[in-house]
Order: structure tokens, then C-alpha cells, then sequence
């Protein structure tokens, strides 16, 4: 495994994407990235521009299991993580045992649509297999397998029967994309059928799942000069310092802006990562970790705020 | 390429102040005509290309813009402001720039620079004043170039995607009248016919009459049938108004009202108590609602007042701003300089200056407080002050000046203090770019003044450093004074190119002056109006009309009394007698300035006895004539009049005394009209005396008529031996004869080589030039020459012993042959014309350029001077040159007399230079490494929003080149940063390197 093969999957990757998606190219190469980064996605957009149908995309153009959860008001924990059920361990049925029957999240990609219609129980859920990338219960762990990425849609707060996610829970992800409108031209081809849905059964695997592992672990070896950490040290400083931002960017917030830099370096067949990686990612990952001074704020102010963070420290150079 | 999208150039007059400029250039005009003098003309050209470059800029600035777009929603309502993104390709980079949007003739936006961005897009509030569908508008850019002093407009006519403008929609109509004047017919004209045309018929109304009864009709249709007839007239509606003024609210109802009636065809009246008005279409009912709301909300229905359209004076582009400090203060600086020129004309010290630069200070002080750059703030009062006090004191000078010693007396009077105090009092009153522009006129106008009345040799400098610093004030007034981030990143991108292509127009502009001044001869002299004259309390010559040394006592005849040797203007040649074995160290100190157009020998006296050693002035004392003017009569030998043959020129000379000098008065030969504060005596050998001795600091002026001598024309006199001979009038031959007489010493060698030197059937013109080429091969020039021995013949002894001698023995060895062959010679004596000031124009003459030179008598010229030693050319052959090829001149005459010194210095000024600029690339390399000064050179070429490299090269997309050129840059560069396996590789550098310097 070197630069180029790394440059090449995702190539692969992001062209297969992009066949569906119309228009996206920005957002597909952040979906990309965190994939390779083996973080997880949120996609926060009105309904009706796609994202759940990049989320499939996603799942399909990687060759690996693929399960989808329907957020709803009456989602529990357990239909999400799986649940231990009775099962009859003698031919009679006389002698029955608590089975650990595994939830729709045992899939090497989850789509979970509309997570903000679920309650706060079933959002909290997610908290440990997000970040550790199991499930307990009972006391006992259950890995899920690997690679795994969790693609969640969310509809803006705005919109009717929603539960805001969590700081905790928002913060396990590692980017937050907003797909948006597409351009006219894009939105022509796919009520013209060239793209969208109409192509999402074209979509063949175009990685592997051995391959996706490869690069993974590729990324996470790709080099961080201290310069570079220095910077989004700065960048999370600068978000704790604003006097817009009541609560600053977390730790977890630098470490997943780089992994998610290296990965983009990797995309781009590079060894080590540059400036540009860590500017262009991070309002995606950093921008919903921040929480605002004024409490009805959308996730757009955090965007500019963010940017204007970004335009507030120099990046490195020679 | 289709101009009508370009649209047209063309001027649109002039900003604030520019006018200013304008009038000082004229009033500087009056001043070279007065004075003559050159440094005057200098300014002039110069700023006359000033003036016509910048009219040229601003030109220039419109030509880059290409192309104008807007856009807007698809429907708007009229006269409510809308949001439209305004996108204009080429937006001047430099000075003001204003936009405006017409639609027909109706101005829908008008925005300046201040609203458009990098890119030269705007969003503006767009305001439509009529109803209906637009198409199509006209962009009108107005630009000024970078000095801001004159706006060029380009309007370009663009189609845009339709906007339809719908009437306003809630605009209740005020109550109308609707009246039609259609008539019935039962109206009659005033011959008691029906009035009206035949319009068709109708049935019979009560009341008609007989006559209008269509009897055919009636008769067929059995019921009586009338023409129908009908005026020509229409509806008309009319709007009554309670009164002349009416609210925003009225006014908007009312034109909606109006304009439903325009649209509909009718007559719209409105009716005041006062007045009656029948609105014609939407222009009017515009401009009746904007008078009636009493506000300039539609400037363009206000015609501007016939003045300001003759003048074509449009201010209202104008772009307020605060005073630039920097402007300010070199305003200021040039205003210091002006006065510190003017003072030094007049002779003041430099202690005076303090206090006025106090002044001056203060002007700037207040000027930076109080100038707001908008118009709210009008110090009337102050103007009025001002303006008062100075017209009061020119009339009081005006009042007072009497004849011409009384101008010249107030030009170097009270006309200059005036002028300083109105320029230090005017700095008070500068608030903004007009009064700031009038500032700097003023100043124009005292440096033009200092200009004509300096006569030293510094003028060149005044002027420069002027020069220099008007141009930094004038050029920084436009500038943004608080440049946005943006700002100053551009300014600075661009800041070496621009500074290359200012040095280059400097050049050019340079150029351009010394071509328009190689045209511009030499102003030949002062105004007949002004004839400068000024007498500086001289003592009084003791005995009238006799000479006088500089302390004013006699200097007789008494050799030892004469002029102190060895003293400034002690020359022999200004005594009574010339001792031809004596010169005197006559040191180097300058004597006097002479401004004239041409060089001249400045004669001072002439000799006419010889004893062989010794010269004598005729004793005669002639006349006394009393100044200022005086004419001067005509005296042997200088013909009074100009023949069809012989022509004559005026030729004006200016003498400036700088050292005390003897009371003989100097002229260009044949003075006519002097102007001397003064009496003078004319004597009958053409030399004159004053009653004053002539001390440092007098001055006076002499218009002579130069018979136009050229070789050709003395040539064809003949020889004047024979010519005198033959000449059969007695009185003349008895004048005449003391010019041919020798002195008992001559000895025979001297009239043998005389005789053996011409040649038969020579011309005298011949003769002299045999002789002068004889002497100068013969005879050598040597101011320690030996004295002869007593009671010798100094010509013998200076011709065949000791061949060497200065000018005073070889003009009487030229006298004294000339004479014994017949022809009339005498011995002048003076100065020589001295070095010109190529700046100021004028002659220097030095103590050491007194001179003796031999006059001839030809029968129809005159006295012709010949001089052995000196080269002065014939007035004929005198060439006036130009301001121009004087300037040249003295340039390449300066390099060429200290090539080595100014090669050091312009060296020297280039090691400086690179030693600063490779010790600061050293230390920036040092603190940088050379990869980060390459990072540095590449971040200065992209606008600072672009803060990465990939980011920073995806600015170069203009070219492919380019922004291949600059990803490449941009990616060895994060190498370089990053990179962990990066190697610094000097072939890799030099690409980089390479690569950075393709961009820039």
C-alpha cells in the first residue's frame, strides 16, 4: 500500500459516488474522507436533496454489509443495538436463555435516516459505538465489525418533530456535511434520470472491504508535521477564545480534523498532510462541535463562526 | 469590435479645484509676459504637460473597462428602491470612479468606488422612476485618473434581461376632475360658424338649432337627425392640490395619479391655488413632484445653472472624502517652499520663514480637524474675511501704483506680502479637495512669481524641490485614506509595477516638456508695461555727469583715483583714461546679472583718444535726462532709424546689479529707451552716466535697436577707406575724424604690417578678419604680460616685443592698425556677455568678464564690434535658442564638466541602494530560509483571503500557464513545509524560483 494506491481507491470511490450524487463533488470528498478516516457522518439538510441517497451510495460503492434504520419518535435502544431475547436451548423448549439477538447497527455501514426524530434515549445509544465501536449489553461486548461507519441523516431543527442531538452525540461525528440544492444543470439530470436514484442500482462495489481496511490504516499513518498540530491546536483556541462561542471545539475535534486531513492528503496521493487539508476540513468537522453563545442559533452560524476562526489564525508555511 | 458596446469617450469636465490650476497657469502666463523671465516659461510647459497628462490619465482609465452588466429581479415596482448586483469588467483601478445607470435619461443608480469590490461587482439600490418594460440601460463609468482632476465618462449601453416596472401598487389615486371637451357642436367659433369637424351624425338634442340639423338624414330616417360634431381636444384630468407644497406621501399618490392619466392618454393638469400646470409626460410629472416636495430627490430634471453648464463643471461626480493628512502636509510643504522662494527674491532672510511655516502649521492643523471632505461645513464668513481683505488690498495697491517704477516698486512691495499672507491665511480655510486644490493654485502662483523676480542661480533647485512636492500633494489627494486590508494588499501587489510605470511616465512626461519647450524660445525680455527699474540708495555721483567710483566720489582724471584696483568693478576700462599696460586682478565675484534673450557685449564706455600708451574719454558731458523713461537719442555713427536695407530688433536687456559698481550705466549697442530710476547723462560717443552710482541691488532696464549685422551685410559695404573717403559731407568727415587719428608713437613696423596684411580689393570686413588672424596667431593672450618700457609705444612693444598681452592692448593694436588704413575705430570697453543661467535665463556677469574690445564704424550699421579675444556673435547671426535647448544644454554641459564626480555619485547613490536592499533580502533569508522567502514572494502575489497555497494558487486561473505554473509552485512549496521526506534540492529550488518569477 502507498500514496498512489491510496489516491486510486478513493478515486475509484468518489467517481462511483459521483455518478449518483449530482453535483456534490465538495461533500463527496468530505464523505470520502471520513470513511477513510473511519469517522462517522452526519448529513444535516432539509428532506428531499439526497441524503439519504448518499448514504446508500456510500454503503453500496463499498463492498461490505449494509443495513438502514428508519429513525423514529418510537425508536428504542434496543431495536437499534440488538437485544437479548429468550431462545429455547433444548429440542423441547422446556430450557430457555437470554440470546443476544444483534441490532441493525451490525453491518459495516449504517444509514441511520432522520437520528433526530429518535428520542434522546435511543440517540445516547449510539455513544459507544460510535466511539468504540461496540455494543454492550448484559455486560457483555459485542465488537461490531470492522471497518464500520455510521452515515446519520438529520433534518434542520427547524422542521416539525425534531429532538436536538446532544452535544455528546454530535460530537462523536467526525464531519457534518450539508449537501444543499443542487445546480440547476445537476437537478435537470436527475429529474432526467441521468443520475440520482435511477442510478443507485448501477452502483457496484468498487473497494473491497480488505482493500477499505488497507487504506484505513494507510491513513492513519500519514504524517503530521507539529506545525500542522500546532495550527489546529491554534484553530481549537481560537474557537474557545471567540466571544460568539460560549463552548469551544473539543480535543476530539483536533484529533478527528486530522485524521480527516490525512485522509484527504491521502486522496490526493500525498504522504504527509498540508495546510490546505486541515483549512478546507475544518468547518465540516469542527464547526457543529462548538456550542453558541446565543442558544437558538442553527448550524449555520456555527459554520460562519467557524470560518471566521479559520480566517483568524495564519496557517503554516515554510 | 463593436464600439456602440464600448460605448463612447468622452470628457466630462472637471473636478473640484481644477479650475483653480487652471487660472493659476493663466495668471503665471501674465507673470512670464511681465517679467520675460525663462524659469517662468519652465513652469508653465512644465504644467501645461502636467495638466494635459492628467487629462490624459483620466482618459486612459476609462479604456479598461470592458464590459457592464446588471441584474435585477424580473419585476419591480416604480420609485422603490431594489437590490440589483451590478457587475462591471474593468473598473478603473485609480482616483474616483462613479457609476451611474440611466435608464432613457433617468438616473436609476449612482454609486461610487466605495461600493465595489476586488472583482468590480456592486450591489445597489436601484430605483425606477417610470413604469413600463426596460431592456435596456446605459452604464455611465466617470472616472478621473489617479491625480483626480479631470472626469472622462464612458457610457455603455447594455442589454439586460427585461425588467418589467409595474406602477405602484398601492398608490390610492388622488381625486381628479375627468372633464371632456368633446363638444356637442352648439359651441361657435367666433365668426358664428359651427366649431368642430364634422364628426359623423346623431339624433337631435333639445335645444339645438336649425343649422346643425343633417337634412338628408333626417328626411330619410324620418326623425330629425343633427351633425355630430366633435373638438379636438381629449380628456383631461385634473388634480387639485390645496397647496404649492405637498408631503412624500401626496407626492407619491400624485404621481402615481399622473402617470395612470399619462398612460391612458389624457391631459394631466394640476392645480394649485397658485398656479396651473399641464404635466406632458412622466419627466415632468417627476419633476413637479420633486419641486413640490421641495427635495432634489430627481437631480438630473434640476438643470444646473448656466454657469456651471458653461464651465461644464461636474462637481456633483465628486466623491467626498476627508482630506488625505498626507496630501495636507505636503500642500503645506509646497506652500513653504513657495514662500521660502519668494522671500528669497526679495531679499529676506531665512528668520522670517519661521513664523510663516508657524502659519502654515496651523493651516494644516485646523485643515485636519475641521476638513470633513463633505460640504456641510462652509466657512463663509472666513471666505468673505478673506476674500474682502485681499480684493481691498489689490485695490489699495492698485490705487496706489502710479507709472512704471511704481508697478515694478509694488510687485516687489506689498504685492508679495499680500500674496504670502493670502496663503497662509487660506490654510486656515482648507477643509476639503476644492479649497485644498486652490491652496496648492496659490502657491503655483507665488512660485511663478518668486520665479520671475529671482534672477540667482538657485531657481532650478526652488523649482524642483516645488515640483516634486506638488506632485506628491496633488497625486495623494485622491488616494483611499483609510485603505481596508484589500486595500493596501492591492496597493502593495501592484506597487511595483505601478512604481515602474510612474517612473516611466515621469520619463515621458519629462520628454514631453522639453520637446514642448525646445519650441518655446527664449522669452525676449519684459513687457514694455513693466520695464523693471529700481535704484537702492546709491550715493550720488560728487560732480554731475562726470564719472564716479562706487563710493560716488569723482574719479576724475587723477590715475590713482580712478575705480579702486584690485577692487570689485575696479576696472580701468569704467575710468576716465585707459592705461593699456594695466589690468588690475579683477577676482571673479559677480557683478551684475543681465536678462536677455541673446548674448550682447554690455558696453559701458568708449575711447576714442590714443596718446600710444593711454586711452582718454571725450571730455563732454552731454546731456542730462531725467527718468524713469528716457529716451536716448541716436549718436554718430548709430543710425537713428531702420532702412529698408538695414533692419533693426528690439532687444530688451534687464541689468540686475550685485556688486557696487561705477555710475556708468551699461547698454547693448544702440540703446534707445532706458528705464533707470533716476536722471542719466547721454553723452555724444553713445555711453551713458547716471547722477547715482549703481550699488548692489539697483536695477534698469535697456531696449536697444540691434541693426541686424551678418558677415554678408558688412561684406558688401566694400572698403570703408575708399567709401569715406568719397563721402562728400564735411560735418561728418570733421565727426569722424578723431576715430582715425594715430598717436605720434606709432611706429612704422606697426603701419608696415598694417599695410602688408590687406590685400588689395579686400572689403574692411576682410581686412579686420586678416588682422584678427594675424593677432591670433602672432600674439599671445596673457594677463601677466610685461609691461613696456617707459615712453615706449605700447602697440609696438605688444606687436613686435612681447607678442603677448591682454584684450586691452590687442583692441588698440587692432584700433591703431585699422585706423592707419583709413578705417573709423574706437575702443570699447564693458563686460562680456558672462554664462547663462540655463534655469533662470539670465547672463551672470563676473568682475573677471570686463573686457575692451574694438568698435568700427561702417557706414551703413553703424559701430560693429570686433573683438580678437572674445567670441560674441553678430546680432544678425545671434541665435535666441529655446527654453528647451537651454535646459539640455545645461545638462549635458553639467555632466560633462563632472562626469567623473556624477558617475561616483549616481555609482555611489546604486551601491546604496543594492547594499540595503541585499543586506535586508539577507536578513529576510536568514530569519526565512530560501524556501520561505520563495513562500513569502508567493503569498505577496495573492490577495490575503487566500491563505493556503493550494487556495493562493487557484488565484491564477486566468491562464493556463499561470495556474499550472502556480500549483506546481504552491505544491513544492507545502512539500517543502511538510514533507517529512523533503530533501532541499537546489534544482527544485531553482524551479520554484523560476516558477515564482514566471508569476509575477
Amino acid at each position: 500500500m502507498n500514496a498512489d494506491t491510496a489516491a486510486d481507491m478513493a478515486s475509484r470511490l468518489t467517481a462511483s459516488i459521483n455518478s449518483v450524487i449530482a453535483g456534490k463533488a465538495a461533500v463527496v470528498d468530505v464523505a470520502v474522507a471520513t470513511l477513510l478516516a473511519r469517522g462517522h457522518l452526519l448529513i444535516e439538510d432539509i428532506p428531499g436533496v439526497g441524503k439519504t441517497l448518499l448514504a446508500q451510495v456510500i454503503a453500496r460503492s463499498v463492498g461490505g454489509s449494509f443495513r438502514r434504520i428508519q429513525g423514529t419518535s418510537d425508536l428504542l435502544p434496543g431495536d437499534v443495538t440488538g437485544s437479548m431475547v429468550p431462545c429455547s436451548i433444548n429440542p423441547a423448549g422446556t430450557m430457555t436463555s437470554l440470546v443476544f439477538r444483534p441490532g441493525p447497527v451490525f453491518a459495516n455501514l449504517v444509514v441511520f435516516d432522520e437520528l433526530n426524530r429518535t428520542p434522546p434515549r435511543t440517540q445516547s445509544a449510539l455513544l459507544e459505538l460510535t466511539e468504540e465501536a461496540q455494543v454492550s449489553i448484559d455486560g457483555v461486548s459485542h465488537p461490531l465489525p470492522d471497518p464500520f461507519m455510521l452515515v446519520a441523516t438529520q433534518n434542520p431543527l427547524d422542521i416539525a418533530g425534531t429532538v436536538r442531538l446532544s452535544e455528546g452525540s454530535l460530537d462523536r461525528f467526525a464531519a457534518v456535511v450539508t449537501p444543499g440544492r443542487a445546480p440547476t444543470a445537476s437537478e435537470i439530470d436527475v429529474l432526467a434520470g441521468r443520475q440520482g436514484r435511477t442510478m443507485l442500482d448501477a452502483v457496484r462495489p468498487v473497494v473491497s472491504l480488505d482493500e477499505l481496511t488497507r487504506v484505513q490504516s494507510f491513513v492513519s499513518c500519514v504524517h503530521v508535521a507539529d506545525a500542522l498540530a500546532e495550527y489546529v491546536v491554534a484553530l481549537l483556541d481560537a474557537t474557545r477564545r471567540h466571544p460568539a462561542i460560549r463552548l469551544g471545539a473539543s480535543t476530539r475535534g483536533g484529533v478527528l480534523l486530522l485524521a480527516l486531513a490525512r485522509a484527504r492528503a491521502a486522496m490526493q496521493g500525498r504522504t504527509y498532510v498540508i495546510s490546505d487539508d486541515i483549512a478546507a476540513l475544518a468547518v465540516p468537522a469542527l464547526a457543529h462541535r462548538i456550542v453558541l453563545a446565543d442558544a437558538n442559533s442553527s448550524l449555520d452560524t456555527g459554520r460562519a463562526l467557524m470560518t471566521e476562526c479559520l480566517a483568524a489564525v495564519p496557517p503554516p508555511t515554510v | 469590435m463593436d464600439l456602440t458596446a464600448l460605448g463612447r469617450l468622452r470628457p466630462a469636465g472637471s473636478s473640484v479645484g481644477t479650475f483653480a490650476f487652471v487660472s493659476a497657469w493663466f495668471v503665471g502666463l501674465a507673470i512670464a509676459r511681465l517679467t520675460g523671465a525663462a524659469a517662468v516659461v519652465l513652469l508653465l510647459a512644465a504644467g501645461f504637460v502636467a495638466l494635459a497628462s492628467t487629462a490624459l490619465s483620466s482618459l486612459l482609465s476609462t479604456r479598461s473597462v470592458a464590459s457592464a452588466q446588471l441584474r435585477a429581479a424580473g419585476t419591480v415596482d416604480v420609485d422603490t428602491p431594489v437590490t440589483a448586483d451590478l457587475s462591471i469588467d474593468g473598473l478603473p483601478t485609480n482616483g474616483d470612479v462613479v457609476v451611474r445607470i440611466l435608464s432613457g435619461d433617468a438616473e436609476i443608480v449612482r454609486c461610487d468606488r466605495s461600493g465595489f469590490d476586488d472583482a468590480g461587482h456592486a450591489d445597489v439600490s436601484a430605483l425606477f422612476p417610470t413604469p413600463g418594460i426596460v431592456s435596456d440601460l446605459s452604464i455611465e463609468v466617470i472616472t478621473t485618473g489617479a491625480p483626480g482632476l479631470f472626469w472622462t465618462r464612458r457610457r455603455l449601453t447594455v442589454d439586460i434581461d427585461p425588467i418589467a416596472v409595474a406602477p405602484v401598487p398601492d398608490g390610492p389615486m388622488l381625486e381628479i376632475t375627468a372633464a371632456t371637451s368633446r363638444d356637442a357642436g352648439e359651441r361657435s367659433a367666433a365668426g358664428g360658424r359651427t366649431a368642430g369637424d364634422v364628426d359623423g351624425v346623431r339624433p337631435w338634442r333639445e335645444g339645438e338649432g336649425d343649422s346643425s340639423v343633417h337634412w338628408s338624414s333626417s328626411l330619410r330616417s324620418r326623425t330629425l337627425i343633427v351633425h355630430d360634431r366633435a373638438s379636438s381636444s381629449e380628456e383631461r384630468w385634473t388634480i387639485a392640490l390645496p397647496s404649492e407644497t405637498i408631503d412624500e406621501a401626496t407626492a407619491s399618490r400624485l404621481l402615481f395619479t399622473a402617470f395612470e392619466g399619462i398612460r391612458l392618454g389624457h391631459e394631466v393638469a394640476i392645480v394649485t391655488p397658485a398656479s396651473t400646470r399641464i404635466l406632458h409626460d412622466t419627466t415632468e410629472a417627476r419633476s413637479f413632484a420633486a419641486h413640490a416636495i421641495g427635495a432634489a430627490r430627481v437631480p438630473q430634471d434640476v438643470p444646473p445653472p448656466w454657469y456651471r453648464r458653461a464651465l461644464r463643471l461636474r462637481t456633483q461626480h465628486e466623491v467626498p472624502r476627508a482630506l488625505d493628512p498626507v496630501s495636507r502636509i505636503a500642500t503645506a510643504c509646497s506652500s513653504l517652499i513657495a514662500i521660502g522662494m519668494l522671500l528669497g527674491a526679495l531679499g529676506s532672510g531665512p528668520a522670517t520663514l519661521g513664523p510663516i511655516a508657524l502659519g502654515l502649521a496651523l493651516g494644516v492643523a485646523s485643515s485636519l480637524k475641521f476638513g470633513t471632505g463633505s460640504d456641510s461645513v462652509k466657512p463663509w464668513r472666513l471666505r468673505i474675511g478673506v476674500g474682502t481683505a485681499t480684493f481691498g488690498a489689490l485695490a489699495y495697491v492698485a490705487s496706489t501704483v502710479g507709472g512704471v517704477s511704481g508697478l515694478l516698486a509694488a510687485m516687489r512691495g506689498p504685492m508679495p506680502d499680500l500674496l504670502m499672507l493670502l496663503l497662509i491665511v487660506h490654510g486656515l480655510e482648507v477643509i476639503d479637495q476644492r479649497t485644498q486644490r486652490v491652496h496648492q493654485a496659490i502657491a503655483g502662483v507665488i512660485v511663478a512669481y518668486a520665479a520671475g523676480l529671482r534672477v540667482d542661480g538657485n531657481v532650478g533647485w526652488w523649482l524642483a524641490a516645488w515640483a516634486v512636492v506638488i506632485v506628491i500633494a496633488v497625486r495623494t489627494s485622491t488616494r483611499i485614506t483609510t485603505p481596508s486590508a484589500d486595500d493596501k494588499h492591492r496597493r502593495q501587489r501592484v506597487s511595483n509595477r505601478r512604481l515602474a510605470k510612474s517612473i516611466a511616465l515621469a520619463g515621458a512626461a519629462g520628454f514631453v516638456t522639453i520637446a514642448v519647450l525646445s519650441v518655446v524660445p527664449v522669452p525676449d525680455g519684459p513687457a514694455r508695461l513693466g520695464l523693471p527699474a529700481l535704484s537702492n540708495d546709491a550715493p550720488s555721483a560728487a560732480t554731475p555727469g562726470a564719472l564716479a567710483g562706487p563710493d560716488g566720489n569723482s574719479a576724475a582724471t587723477s590715475t590713482d583715483r580712478r575705480g579702486s584696483l584690485g577692487q570689485v568693478g575696479g576696472y580701468p576700462g569704467f575710468s576716465n583714461t585707459l592705461d593699456t599696460s594695466v589690468r588690475g586682478d579683477l577676482g571673479d565675484e559677480l557683478v551684475m546679472r543681465v536678462r536677455a534673450a541673446e548674448p550682447a557685449f554690455w558696453r559701458g564706455q568708449t575711447f576714442t583718444e590714443f596718446d600710444g600708451r593711454t586711452w582718454s574719454v571725450s571730455p563732454e558731458e552731454g546731456t542730462r535726462r531725467v527718468g524713469p523713461r528716457i529716451e536716448v537719442p541716436a549718436t554718430l555713427g548709430d543710425l537713428p532709424r531702420p532702412t529698408a536695407r538695414i533692419e533693426t530688433d528690439e532687444f530688451i536687456q534687464t541689468y540686475y546689479i550685485e556688486s557696487d559698481l561705477p555710475n556708468v550705466v551699461f547698454a547693448a549697442s544702440r540703446p534707445d529707451v532706458l528705464t533707470f530710476d533716476g536722471s542719466v547723462w547721454t553723452r555724444p560717443d553713445g555711453s551713458m552716466r547716471s547722477n547715482v552710482t549703481l550699488n548692489k541691488g539697483s536695477v534698469y532696464t535697456v531696449v536697444s535697436q540691434r541693426v541686424q549685422v551678418t558677415p554678408d551685410l558688412l561684406q558688401s559695404q566694400g572698403d570703408i577707406a575708399t567709401t569715406f573717403a568719397d563721402i562728400d559731407n564735411p560735418e561728418l568727415q570733421a565727426r569722424l575724424a578723431p576715430y582715425l587719428a594715430l598717436p605720434e608713437s606709432t611706429t612704422q613696423r606697426t603701419l608696415d604690417l598694417a599695410a602688408t596684411l590687406r590685400q588689395p580689393g579686400d572689403s574692411t570686413y576682410q581686412t579686420i578678419l586678416r588682422y584678427q588672424q594675424w593677432l591670433g596667431e602672432n600674439t599671445g593672450y596673457d594677463l601677466n604680460a610685461p609691461v613696456p618700457a617707459l615712453g615706449t609705444d605700447a602697440v609696438d612693444n605688444f606687436l613686435f616685443e612681447s607678442q603677448l598681452g591682454f584684450c586691452e592692448q590687442i583692441a588698440s593694436s587692432l584700433a591703431v592698425m585699422l585706423r592707419s588704413q583709413g578705417v573709423p575705430a574706437r575702443i570699447a570697453t564693458g563686460y562680456v556677455p558672462g554664462d547663462r543661467n540655463r534655469v533662470s535665463g539670465v547672463f551672470e556677469v563676473k568682475a573677471s568678464d570686463a573686457h575692451a574690445w574694438v568698435e568700427v564704424w561702417f557706414p551703413e550699421t553703424g559701430w560693429e564690434s570686433f573683438d580678437p579675444t572674445a567670441v560674441v556673435p553678430f546680432a544678425g547671426d545671434a541665435n535666441p535658442g529655446t527654453v528647451g535647448g537651454d535646459l539640455i544644454g545645461a545638462a549635458i554641459s553639467g555632466v560633462a564638466s563632472r562626469p567623473v564626480e556624477i558617475g561616483l555619485l549616481a555609482g555611489l547613490a546604486l551601491l546604496t541602494f543594492g547594499t540595503i536592499r541585499s543586506v535586508a533580502n539577507l536578513i529576510r533569508r536568514r530569519r526565512r530560509g530560501r524556501w520561505g522567502v520563495l513562500q513569502d514572494r508567493f503569498s505577496a502575489m495573492t490577495p490575503p483571503s487566500a491563505t493556503t497555497n493550494p487556495l493562493r494558487a487557484a488565484t491564477f486561473s486566468d491562464t493556463t500557464h499561470a495556474a499550472g505554473a502556480a500549483n506546481d509552485l504552491a505544491e513544492l512549496l507545502d512539500r517543502a513545509a511538510f514533507d517529512p521526506n523533503w530533501v532541499d534540492d537546489d534544482e527544485m529550488y531553482r524551479s520554484a524560483r523560476e516558477r515564482v518569477n514566471s508569476l509575477l
